[in-house]
């Protein structure tokens, strides 16, 4: 029970169900923003030795200290109002490494020569929810991980069970510019941006002839993660004017900018990039290839 | 009073006949206007119709030309080369390069075959044009038959491109020949686009072609950046032509290549400036610890120029700067000196 003790103070956060709501929104709003999962995990203990009333507390206490032990500082170890029952937030992380996680705990208790474990001879039911959206409240997933849980504890011992209802992600809308001059180059690529298809993101993607037609649109002002292919050349702002005046704006990480050109001097590409580029594509170019580097450039958004 | 009557009637009659003038040239400008109008409309109208086809055929694995990308007319063959042209100045997969090959010999060699009798400079200039892009070689003994007619320098030009592409002998022996005198920026526009195996076919009779043709064909080489062409330049570091040897020295820095650094170190002492100029510039993509005996040389050149670019580069090499503050502190060249604390106060 010391070592448990000692081990509290390196690691993660312990919250209690009340408080675990409110920072769960903040979690959760992380998820939508950064597009990345976060997972619940649910355990409980049971045992074949009866537990009278006056265990309750240590063997809550003793395995709260455990598993707030065994966290990284990002995760969140929950202590629900039920006894014996624990959720376990790990944020920035897929059912993959719950599973992980879980295995881990498992091996360790089984091996374990702590004195909580050895008197009560306890064994883990677990139920893991990967989250993927934020539309879930924190309400309706304890619901479904108690229910996993008493599934899990019908199962058999050290069991897992998914809870897979949170885990698909919001369409996310990506705004695309193309903005060149050559109407049929322009129709070459709208025909190729639809060639890339996905149920993670929706393309909207706008022509535009001028730099100047797209500045003084209200297009580029909004939040969308948006991509930009345009050439270097335009009339009414050319296209490093345009790359200027994006680079400028306070939302200009939301930009991935691909610049077309004919132009293909060292020095030329040396000063699109440090201008704020990402990607020089000299004319004439592969258009296959060019979709495979899109598509790659828009998957990476999610990893 | 009778004449003032008179010239008052001659004068409205002017002017009458003067606005029936003007009127009907108002009109005749209308109707040109609206059959413009009509005809951009019907281009963009078939445009539209069309495009999605060609990126089917060109893109998406259509493995045949659909019988509706088929012109049926001039204006419509007007429309299939804007097409055509979009995708070779942009799109260089060679897929879709061999489809406009194909289509264009089979659907439009008749067209522009015809369009090379006519006697209108344009038309034939404009056919030579699609002919070398759309490679359209099943029409090049029509071009032959081109050479026979009386040809502009321009046409001669393009002759020489198409038969760089289908005929790469007779375009060799026309360069070496020189029908026509050809500026450099000429020459250069025609051995830019020369395939690999082509440009070395040039490269075997280099001593033959003309001294303009000689100097694109080194700056060429310069900018192709490869490492093959590089012994070739080398080797000629020693022609007896100056602006041969600087062209040479300009291509090998632009090539980014050095194989054989000792080749050229003896133009630190060369008498021309432009020469010392070049071969700075050059040395910058060395290690300095191997260069800097030679930079040190070169920063106290008589040369203004040379002596600028001799800071310039060691100044942007790693730890260059440090190695100018050294160089300071031993020069006695007042005017070195200068340079290079002009250079160092730029940098900070």
């Amino acid at each position: 029970m010391d070592k448990i003790r000692e081990s509290n103070q390196s690691g993660g956060m312990l919250l209690d169900e009340r408080q675990a709501v409110r920072f769960f929104d903040v979690l959760k709003a992380n998820v939508e923003r950064s597009k990345t999962s976060m997972t619940a995990i649910f355990l409980t203990v049971h045992s074949q030795t009866i537990f009278r009333k006056e265990d309750e507390d240590f063997i809550d206490q003793g395995i709260t200290s455990y598993l707030v032990s065994k966290i990284r500082q990002t995760d969140v170890v929950v202590k629900l109002s039920k006894p014996y029952q624990w959720a376990v937030i790990l944020s920035q992380s897929k059912e993959e490494e719950a599973k992980a996680f879980l295995e881990r705990i498992f091996n360790d208790v089984k091996d374990s020569d702590d004195r909580l474990f050895l008197i009560y001879d306890l064994i883990f039911s677990s139920g893991v929810a990967e989250i993927g959206n934020g539309d879930v409240q924190f309400e309706d997933l304890l619901d479904k991980g108690q229910q996993a849980l008493a599934n899990s504890s019908r199962t058999g011992d050290w069991v897992i069970e998914y809870v897979i209802d949170y885990k698909e992600k919001n369409m996310e809308e990506v705004k695309v510019s193309i903005i060149e001059e050559d109407e049929i180059l322009t129709n070459i690529l709208t025909a190729t941006l639809h060639n890339i298809s996905s149920d993670q993101f929706q393309l909207l993607i706008r022509m535009f002839q001028e730099g100047e037609d797209f500045l003084q649109s209200d297009w580029s002002s909004t939040s969308h993660t948006h991509l930009i292919i345009m050439n270097d050349i335009l009339p009414r702002k050319n296209g490093l004017e345009v790359l200027h005046m994006i680079r400028k704006l306070p939302n200009n990480k939301r930009f991935i900018i691909y610049m077309m050109t004919k132009r293909n001097s060292e020095e030329d590409i040396i000063y699109a990039y440090e201008s704020g580029v990402d990607h020089y594509i000299i004319k004439p170019f592969n258009i296959r290839l060019l979709e495979a580097q899109l598509k790659r450039t828009l998957e990476r958004l999610w990893v | 009073m009778g004449m003032i009557g008179l010239s008052i009637e001659i004068l409205s009659r002017i002017i009458i006949v003067n606005l029936l003038i003007l009127m009907c040239l108002a009109i005749y400008v209308i109707i040109l206007h609206k059959r413009k109008n009509i005809q951009i409309r019907r281009d963009e109208k078939y445009l539209k119709e069309i495009q999605h086809g060609w990126y089917h055929y060109l893109i998406n694995k259509g493995e045949r030309a659909d019988k509706r990308l088929v012109p049926e007319n001039e204006d419509e063959i007007r429309v299939i080369e804007k097409i055509l042209s979009s995708y070779l100045a942009n799109i260089s997969n060679p897929d879709i390069h061999k489809k406009i090959r194909s289509f264009s010999n089979q659907y439009l060699s008749h067209y522009y075959g015809d369009q090379l009798k006519r006697r209108k400079w344009s038309a034939r200039m404009n056919a030579l044009y699609r002919i070398s892009d759309f490679q359209i070689d099943i029409l090049l003994d029509d071009c032959k038959k081109q050479e026979l007619k009386k040809c502009s320098k321009e046409e001669w030009l393009q002759l020489l491109k198409i038969y760089s592409k289908f005929d790469i002998n007779s375009c060799i022996e026309k360069i070496i020949i020189e029908p026509v005198l050809f500026s450099e920026h000429e020459y250069r526009k025609l051995v830019l686009n020369f395939e690999q195996d082509h440009l070395e076919r040039l490269l075997q009779v280099f001593d033959e072609v003309p001294r303009p043709c000689q100097f694109s064909i080194i700056d060429t080489l310069g900018l192709k950046r490869e490492t093959d062409y590089v012994p070739f330049l080398e080797g000629l570091l020693h022609h007896e032509e100056a602006e041969i040897r600087i062209r040479l020295l300009k291509a090998i820095y632009e090539s980014g290549w050095i194989i054989n650094p000792e080749t050229y170190l003896h133009f630190v002492h060369s008498s021309l400036w432009e020469e010392r100029l070049m071969v700075t510039k050059l040395l910058g993509r060395l290690p300095l610890d191997e260069t800097f005996s030679c930079f040190k040389i070169l920063l106290e050149d008589e040369s203004w120029w040379v002596r600028n670019q001799a800071a310039k580069t060691v100044g942007s090499i790693k730890n260059g700067k440090e190695k100018l503050q050294a160089f300071i502190q031993t020069s006695r060249d007042k005017f070195a000196i200068e340079m290079v604390n002009e250079i160092l106060k730029k940098g900070s």
